[in-house]
């Protein structure tokens, strides 16, 4: 469904992506990671078109993103962490926008504005940020686009909101769609987003479905601290440390995303290393 | 490549849909501000017992070009603009669409709105003159051959400006009337340096020609003869054929070539 084949992209002289190749698959949401600048968001850009990559092969469902293929476009939702809505009505902005979708939802659009409470004769540039946010949730899934991306979606979402979020998105991630959520908020999309992708400085570093994590490294609560050639990472913490490692004991401990995340950017080749079969904790 | 892909007649009128509620706050208020002024000059006209009959020509000629190129330099703000490049883009139409539909709204729809606008304006303040000063101007004639020539011309014009538009991130209007100055300034340079150094043994000082007989003479110049007419004749048929498709071919791929980080 999406296929980069080494990419190369920069801004003007600063390098971003080197040599990157990615292949997403359908019934997947991707939980896209990564350190400020890493390139999250360009790189939801570059698979949406509005940016082109200066070297490398870039493939969308069968489309070159590239040249904004109408047939592409309506197949492709992209919700930024910055939007402008329009004054218009929420029913008028269906209206105008909706036909451009063929595959709208009409129906479930209403049923998630209604879910999300939001007024349907109030104009749009006067809803609040995550009033903004919900409505384009809510228009992004009825659009029934294959591929569905979110930019920081739970920023300036209240808790509720939040769990209605992780609720409506699990339901919209059916077998023929692709949903990929780039996110600092980690800890909102536990239980939600499966592979785990992390880029770091240019590159994919991790990519890898939440049960493979679970197999191949577990975490402890140690009172002392272990040997640093024992750990793939240690987070000192009040009561002791928490200590990762390659799971040699086959335990079925499931592994927090932001452990997970600090992991593998403080020690990749390691991690590297215990999912191509390695058990040592290299490169510590 | 299908054909749909390129140009559908329904996504087209999807975007023009868009395009009118989107902008139709504005409209109006820029519509009722430029009816309020014409009938302001009409009735002054009147009042003043000097009833003209080009009012509406003027009025009609200074919407078109100045209005006309203005709106056309504002065409493409939203693919510009960094709120709102991306919904712009990510629009489920094809590149050619939006240009097409941009190029229509700032051609032929600002031409005939501005020409029924003028038309409408004309019949009602001068309806509204003879009721109250018992005299009107002369109605706009929206069907005289200068009508339609000027239209000619503002097509050739905005060809200009759109692509202004089109390569400008901000103050598009500006910053392509510095590079018409700009352009005809340098033009003017180097003819005057290609002068002054090939016929250098005419000259006396820096650009003092020395024999007054070498001066060009108008008056002199064999207008009648059939290489000159045909010399104008070129002109005019490049004139109308060349820079308005031109400028827009070349708006449409640059259009193409538009990603998100340009947006300012």
């Amino acid at each position: 469904m999406v296929n980069i084949k080494n990419m190369d992209f920069a801004y003007k002289k600063t390098k971003l992506f080197s040599n990157l190749s990615l292949e997403l698959k359908p019934g997947n949401i991707y939980g896209l990671l990564g350190k400020n600048g890493a390139g999250k968001t360009s790189l939801l850009k570059i698979i949406s078109g509005l940016l082109f990559p200066n070297t490398g092969k870039i493939e969308v469902n069968n489309f070159i993103p590239k040249q904004r293929n109408p047939e592409f476009l309506q197949d492709i939702f992209f919700l930024p962490e910055e939007y402008y809505l329009p004054g218009l009505k929420a029913i008028d902005f269906k209206k105008v926008y909706a036909p451009f979708y063929t595959n709208f939802d009409n129906v479930r659009f209403m049923e998630l504005l209604e879910e999300f409470k939001l007024p349907m004769d109030q104009k749009l540039n006067s809803f609040s940020y995550g009033q903004k946010k919900k409505f384009l949730i809510s228009f992004g899934i009825a659009c029934n686009s294959r591929i569905f991306l979110l930019d920081e979606p739970t920023n300036g979402l209240d808790i509720p909101s939040k769990t209605q979020f992780r609720r409506i998105i699990a339901s919209a991630g059916t077998e023929n769609r692709l949903i990929i959520i780039s996110t600092h908020q980690v800890r909102d999309m536990e239980n939600l987003i499966d592979p785990i992708i992390i880029v770091d400085e240019g590159k994919v570093i991790f990519n890898e479905y939440v049960e493979q994590v679970t197999n191949k490294l577990t975490v402890k609560k140690l009172t002392e601290e272990p040997a640093k050639d024992t750990v793939l990472y240690l987070e000192k913490e009040i009561d002791g440390y928490k200590a990762v490692m390659a799971n040699t004991d086959q335990d079925q401990i499931d592994i927090d995303f932001e452990t997970l995340f600090n992991t593998v950017i403080s020690n990749p080749s390691g991690v590297k290393s215990v999912f191509n079969g390695g058990t040592n904790n290299e490169n510590n | 490549m299908k054909t749909t892909n390129i140009i559908s007649p329904l996504r087209l009128l999807h975007l023009f849909k868009r395009d009118i509620l989107n902008n139709v706050n504005t409209t109006l208020i820029a519509f009722g501000a430029v009816t309020a002024v014409i009938y302001l000059i009409s009735a002054i006209s009147a009042y003043t017992n000097a009833p003209s009959g080009e009012l509406y020509f003027s009025l009609f000629t200074n919407l078109l070009f100045a209005g006309g190129l203005i709106v056309t330099s504002m065409v493409f703000k939203e693919m510009h603009k960094k709120e709102t490049a991306q919904n712009y883009l990510l629009l489920p139409a094809s590149n050619f669409e939006k240009f097409f539909s941009r190029l229509l709204i700032s051609t032929i729809g600002f031409a005939l709105f501005t020409l029924i606008g003028v038309t409408v304006i004309s019949y009602l303040s001068e309806g509204v003159n003879t009721l109250i000063f018992k005299r009107h101007n002369e109605i706009f004639n929206p069907f005289t051959k200068m009508v339609w020539t000027l239209m000619a011309h503002y097509l050739v014009a905005q060809s200009i400006f759109f692509l202004g538009a089109v390569y400008f991130r901000k103050f598009h209007f500006i910053k392509t009337i510095n590079v018409i100055f700009l352009l005809q300034l340098s033009i003017t340079i180097i003819t005057a340096l290609f002068v002054r150094i090939v016929f250098f043994d005419l000259f006396e000082g820096l650009f003092k020609i020395g024999d007054t007989s070498l001066i060009m003479q108008w008056d002199k110049i064999p207008l009648n003869t059939s290489s000159f007419t045909n010399l104008i004749k070129t002109l005019k048929i490049l004139y109308w054929l060349v820079p308005a498709p031109l400028f827009w071919t070349i708006s449409y791929f640059r259009i193409k070539e538009v990603e998100v980080k340009n947006a300012i």
